[in-house]
């Protein structure tokens, strides 16, 4: 339908001559009972006008007597009202026949030739006029219709429901194959011919919409987009077509709350995050482990953002849940390629939060109940139409689940957590919108001993959206990011103690976006952030404790950064996003350097001189920029090729010498000894659309060399250490590998494959040959897993039920084997082999789930869902990690699985 | 909306327990390594130096003495001693021409065919008395499930009022007497003697005084064993030692923990102080120790609940006394001769009938006639 509309209007348009400006033509001839087609022709020779239509539309009707003294429009109204048929005397005093739709006109002022017509809101049109089908616009001046050169269509596209801008949206025309999307600000440009097209908007979950428009110069469209039923919304996904073909960035990954519902839960709880962490590129050292590792880096090199402040703990219990709900989150972005140049501060991705908007037309909410948590979320309007307040919490309720794990940490130990965010968003007016935001985060453990664990993570952060013009908008963020943990003990009371890690940030950054007319979007902006790291403080926990304060000097620097990042489309087959950041760091006094004697290691006993820089000094200064490049080149329709390049600057390190990062870890920024860490990232990717667009397919190539990584001595002391240098070994990285992903997303079986190979080496640099782990040759890193293959699916069996599976391979992480033992002191001590010189055995796992969800009625008080799943179906007990022990007179080898069984679980939740 | 109400909610979970197979793990580095464990103190008995070979993983686990090197111990500005190798891979000083004195630095010396090992210099520290050494009662579980069981759990309390010791380690040797139930054979009371097996250190460089108290040593449960049966004694040895060897043995005790967790430190071979100066790509384990050290014992003779008699599993027959022995096992032990009721009961099992086969009959100098 949409697609012969466009092709009559189309040759229409072309066939067109000029004509002079006529709007009225009188019927001077005796037009009653005139067969229609005879009244056509008659006008056509009695006026200088053509009519267009399609035949068969008027081969059966007649004109309606409308009296004398009438114009053909007249008559023309009179006649067609009735039978759908509408019409349009256009510029050039044709007149132009449609079916089905009807024609909208924006009158452009006279004398304002050249400029840019008032935009149309599309939404206010649909409900004013219920008109059935697609609708027509004209965008721009029509009489710059003949001019050369293709001009652009660009606008905001934002939800209905809650006023904001949705980011990622397709904007698409299917027959010139010409595409774009939204970017973070719901903000499009599609270059495009003059003429008439079909413009088609989608996005995942929410209801696909066709514009058909008269493009005749440079014009501005706003659309809003309405969100698919919620009791379905897990159901209905509608076809993201082109997307990785038209953006810009290499490596960016998308995963929304629609895609989660897709997958098995793991335990019963969906974590968006984790989900993330199934993507290609992306590992983690063990089931349910701490941290992530993306392409090669550190779990320290992802910065984790939320509410724009960055997260310094994302974990709760371990790492076996994230550690925000995944109630509050619309979608979740990793860069772990092309990071844009807004970004800075870690050298291997950026995890980008994006919280949902509050519901600004009515109460809403959810609540659910797993095995091991249950959450609430309320969603209310505040204000009607203008102030959204959304809250969630969640908590665990079963310490006694992990209990049953069979996993000597886990047992004997006692585990608790909870979080709570809440979200306040008001729009001032319609240029200005602000935000304010909380975080909470809280875990406590107890770990087989009488020491008690406690760390929380609190973000509190407020962003002031303004548009200076509807080209020009601004961002001010302010937060603070707090992280800290307590370790107490007091199981001889004058040995109470209490131990504390603190690392707390502020950032205030200001962004620009400007979208000036034509080709090009350019971002701009600084940011500064303040940080405050306390390594240690080690205090008595009760007063008849005989422990003395110790309390590690305290760090601050200051990182400032300013940037600047320009997408331009220099032909619609390529385009180019070359962005530059400059970052600079201050390490910042009080603080007592320790001089060391320069020809043997750093070592407590060989420093030689101790130099005092007073507060608010400078110690030591770093700075450098960070080009960041990439080219995207369409090859045909439906394919393309990027290339990139990347460099990030890292001032703030986390210590940690265990295989999975630890809650405990300590934060440290860069010092007179520990330089910043630099990655350099190329990477090349191909992508194409398959099988007539229905599948995605892409590859990646990616190859990545980082300088001063973090190794530590042996046996190392990272916990209130004063002398921390003393420890640390830097280490060179390279990392390379292959990425390929196939994914489906239409129909009733949708379904997602990708295989990833890919290595990541580390070197150890000193100028000592004792401080160099495996005599300075390259060794695979603890996350290098080579192999890794995920595979996910999900079918609609009915509107109510849907059985999804994922599967996943991957190649064991390298681990350290004892080659050897020996006795002292009464007791056996295993000899290692070079580090990381074994793997544990290949990880494969399938889960299952089935999703069933309450009955279809609108007007049900809740609307509920029960998921049925199984973690780990096949039984397969993967192993989890290896250790040695004496047992009858001989060292052996145990491999321990955590998850050794299928492990079924169910879950209840409701909307309101 | 605006009716809020929860529903009750219907969680079902089965979570499987995790599970641990045993593996050998197939390596291919089985090179040997020297291993030095010594101990210089300023005590006048005879210091020992024991060498050995490390043992490959999968073997069973004894080790392989370094016999026929040339061993001594070098005082820093000072002379050499050469040490005596007594019983193969063991070396003696002779108390009589050589004793640590505390505030002076000692370095060992190997020569083997291999090459020529040293140490670091390494300073006597002067030790503190340990204040005390003592026990409580307790009740101990020996596993999640089982019910508790009466033990003992035996204390230190030290202190160093001149502050100069800021690490301390400590090792024990328990003795404890026991009898077979039976009286008619040949050895029936005896002492078994066994040192720690643990290392024991504290650091008391961020209290304010250098204080240990309640330092826990060594739990005993009465269902394990029969040390607490009759009568126990444990003495409790304390070294002062400096940071470097403190930071030497709290990663021997980390990485002799379980290791290979996600949380577990990254292991990695923990190399001590000497160094084989032709090679020094070559490993040497062990540490050569120099300290002073100060000793405290105690005795436990009280009365607890819950012991197990090892020997209720005995297996043993009553014959008449001039009865001959029709058994099919070729060797048994008469251990009970009553010649009241003119019977005799004899078992299979040596262990039942010698108390050799734990201990031995030499009454310890320190133990109590009584």
């Amino acid at each position: 339908m949409t697609l012969k509309v466009l092709t009559t209007v189309f040759l229409l348009l072309i066939s067109v001559a000029l004509q002079g400006q006529v709007t009225k033509y009188p019927v001077t001839w005796k037009y009653e009972n005139q067969k229609f087609r005879e009244f056509i022709q008659k006008a056509e020779s009695v006026h200088n006008v053509k009519f267009f239509y399609k035949e068969e539309w008027i081969s059966d009707k007649a004109v309606t007597f409308c009296g004398d003294s009438v114009t053909v429009a007249q008559v023309l109204d009179a006649s067609l009202r009735e039978s759908g048929i509408y019409f349009l005397i256009n510029r050039h005093g044709d007149i132009i026949l449609t079916s089905g739709y009807m024609v909208r006109r924006i009158e452009t002022p006279a004398g304002v030739e050249g400029k840019f017509i008032p935009s149309v809101i599309l939404t206010d049109s649909l409900k004013s006029r219920q008109v059935t089908g697609s609708m027509f616009i004209d965008v721009g001046n029509p009489s710059d219709r003949d001019k050369p050169g293709a001009v652009t269509l660009s606008g905001y596209v934002r939800d209905e429901n809650t006023g904001e801008p949705i980011a990622g949206v397709s904007v698409f025309n299917q027959k010139l194959s010409l595409g774009t999307i939204t970017n973070s600000f719901g903000f499009y440009s599609l270059s495009l011919p003059r003429g008439s097209h079909s413009v088609q908007f989608t996005f995942i979950g929410l209801k696909e919409k066709t514009i058909n428009i008269n493009l005749y110069s440079s014009g501005e469209i706003d659309l809003g987009m309405s969100s698919v039923l919620i009791p379905l919304k897990e159901a209905v996904v509608s076809a993201q077509k082109d997307r990785i073909i038209q953006r810009f960035e290499v490596g960016l990954e998308n995963i929304s709350l629609v895609n989660l519902r897709l997958l098995p839960a793991s335990l019963g709880e969906s974590d968006i995050i984790k989900s993330v962490l199934s993507l290609p590129g992306v590992k983690v050292v063990g089931e349910g482990s701490s941290g992530f590792n993306v392409r090669g880096g550190s779990a320290d090199q992802n910065l984790i953002l939320l509410y724009g402040a960055p997260m310094y703990n994302s974990n709760h219990f371990f790492g076996f849940f994230s550690a925000v709900n995944s109630d509050i989150i619309r979608d979740v972005a990793l860069y772990k390629g092309g990071i844009p140049a807004r970004y800075g501060g870690r050298i291997s991705s950026v995890l980008e939060i994006t919280p949902k908007e509050g519901n600004r037309k009515e109460f809403a909410g959810n609540a659910g109940i797993s095995p091991v948590t249950a959450h609430f979320m309320i969603d209310a309007p505040i204000l009607k139409d203008k102030c959204s307040l959304i809250l969630t919490g969640r908590s665990t309720y079963s310490n006694w689940i992990f209990r049953r794990v069979n996993n000597a940490i886990l047992q004997n130990s006692m585990a608790s957590f909870y979080d709570v965010n809440a979200r306040l968003t008001y729009d001032i007016n319609k240029n200005n919108k602000i935000e304010t935001a909380y975080y909470l985060s809280n875990d406590a453990f107890r770990l087989n001993s009488d020491s008690l664990y406690k760390y929380d993570n609190n973000i509190v952060s407020v962003k002031w959206k303004h548009f200076f013009s509807r080209r020009f908008l601004s961002i001010v963020t302010v937060n603070n990011s707090n992280y800290q943990y307590k370790i107490s003990s007091e199981r001889v009371l004058q040995d109470g103690f209490k131990m504390a890690h603190k690392v707390n940030s502020t950032w205030f950054k200001a962004d620009f976006n400007w979208y000036p007319e034509g080709r090009s979007e350019m971002n701009f902006g600084a940011d500064v952030i303040k940080y405050s790291i306390k390594p240690g403080d080690y205090t008595p926990s009760n007063d008849s404790s005989l422990v003395i304060p110790h309390l590690i000097q305290k760090e601050n620097a200051v990182e400032a950064a300013l940037y600047f990042d320009e997408k331009y489309t220099i032909t619609p087959f390529l385009s180019v996003n070359a962005g530059l950041r400059f970052s600079s760091y201050f390490a910042l006094g009080p603080a007592d350097i320790m001089l060391y004697d320069p020809l043997v290691p750093k070592n407590v006993s060989t420093i030689t001189d101790t130099s005092v820089i007073s507060p608010g000094r400078v110690i030591k200064t770093y700075a450098g920029p960070e080009l960041r490049l990439s080219l995207n080149f369409r090859l045909t329709d439906n394919s393309s090729v990027k290339i990139n390049y990347n460099r990030n600057r890292q001032y703030l390190h986390l210590l940690t010498n265990t295989t999975s990062i630890s809650p405990t870890d300590t934060w440290k920024l860069s010092d007179y000894y520990l330089k910043p860490q630099i990655g350099d990232q190329y990477a090349l990717g191909y992508y194409r659309m398959l099988n007539r667009n229905r599948i995605e397919a892409s590859a990646e190539i990616y190859y990545k060399s980082i300088r001063n990584m973090l190794d530590f001595k042996g046996g190392a002391r990272l916990v209130m250490n004063e002398n921390a240098e003393t420890e640390i070994i830097n280490v060179r990285g390279r990392a390379y590998g292959l990425e390929l992903s196939l994914k489906s997303t239409e129909g009733r079986l949708q379904w997602t494959a990708g295989y990833t190979y890919s290595r990541i080496l580390i070197r150890s640099i000193s100028d000592f040959r004792e401080e160099l782990v495996n005599s300075g040759k390259w060794f695979p890193a603890s996350f290098d897993k080579p192999h890794d293959l995920t595979v996910t699916f999900n079918y609609l069996i009915s509107r109510r039920f849907s059985f999804s599976g994922s599967y996943t391979y991957n190649t064991g992480r390298p681990v350290t084997y004892p080659t050897g033992v020996f006795r002292i002191g009464g007791i056996t001590v295993p000899i290692y082999s070079e580090r990381n010189a074994y793997r544990i055995p290949d990880y494969s796992r399938l889960d299952i789930a089935v999703s069933i969800s309450g009955n279809l009625k609108l007007k049900k008080i809740a609307h509920p869902h029960w998921a049925f799943s199984v973690y780990n179906v096949l039984g397969r007990a993967n192993v989890y990690s290896v250790y040695f022990r004496e047992n009858n007179n001989r060292i052996k080898g145990y491999k321990l699985s955590v998850f050794g069984r299928p492990i079924p679980s169910v879950t209840y939740s409701f909307d309101f | 909306m605006n009716l809020f109400k929860l529903i009750p909610s219907l969680i079902l979970i089965l979570l499987a327990e995790g599970c641990v197979t045993e593996f050998i793990p197939e390596t291919s580095d089985v090179r040997q390594k020297l291993v030095v464990e010594g101990l210089i103190t300023d005590q006048p008995v005879a210091n020992k130096i024991k060498l050995s070979l490390s043992m490959p993983i999968g073997d069973s686990l004894y080790s392989i003495p370094v016999p026929n090197a040339q061993v001594y111990v070098r005082e820093y500005l000072g002379g050499s001693y050469k040490l005596t190798e007594k019983e193969p891979g063991s070396y003696y000083t002779d108390p009589a021409i050589f004793r640590g004195v505390p505030g002076h630095s000692y370095s060992l010396l190997i020569l083997t065919f291999n090459g020529r090992y040293e140490s670091q210099n390494v300073e006597m520290k002067p030790v503190p008395p340990i204040d005390s050494v003592y026990y409580e009662k307790v009740f101990v579980k020996l596993n999640q499930l089982g019910k508790p069981v009466e033990g003992a759990q035996i204390y230190i309390d030290t202190h160093d009022s001149l502050n100069n010791t800021k690490f301390f380690r400590w090792n024990y040797t328990e003795t404890w007497i026991f009898r077979l139930p039976y009286i008619d054979v040949q050895n029936h009371v005896c002492w078994i003697t066994e040192e720690s097996d643990k290392i024991f250190l504290a650091n008391t460089s961020y209290l304010a005084e250098s204080n240990v108290s309640r330092f826990p040593i060594r739990r005993i449960a009465t269902e394990r064993d029969d040390r607490l049966r009759e009568r126990y004694s444990i003495v409790v040895n304390q070294y002062s030692i400096s940071e470097e060897e403190f930071r030497y043995w709290e990663k021997i005790q980390k990485i002799s923990e379980k290791s290979g967790g996600l949380y577990d430190v990254t292991p990695m071979t923990v190399i001590g102080n000497i160094q084989n100066t032709m090679d020094p790509e070559e490993q040497v384990m062990g540490f050569f120790s120099v300290s002073a050290v100060s000793s405290r014992r105690i005795f436990i003779k009280d009365i607890f609940a819950g012991f197990k008699d090892l020997y209720s599993s005995c297996p043993f027959d009553t014959v008449p006394i001039n009865q001959t022995i029709r058994y099919l096992g070729e060797i048994y032990w008469i251990i009970i001769m009553n010649y009241d009721e003119g019977t005799k009961t004899y078992t299979d099992q040596y262990r039942c009938a010698d108390c050799t086969t734990r201990g031995t009959t030499v009454k310890p100098d320190f133990w109590p006639d009584n």
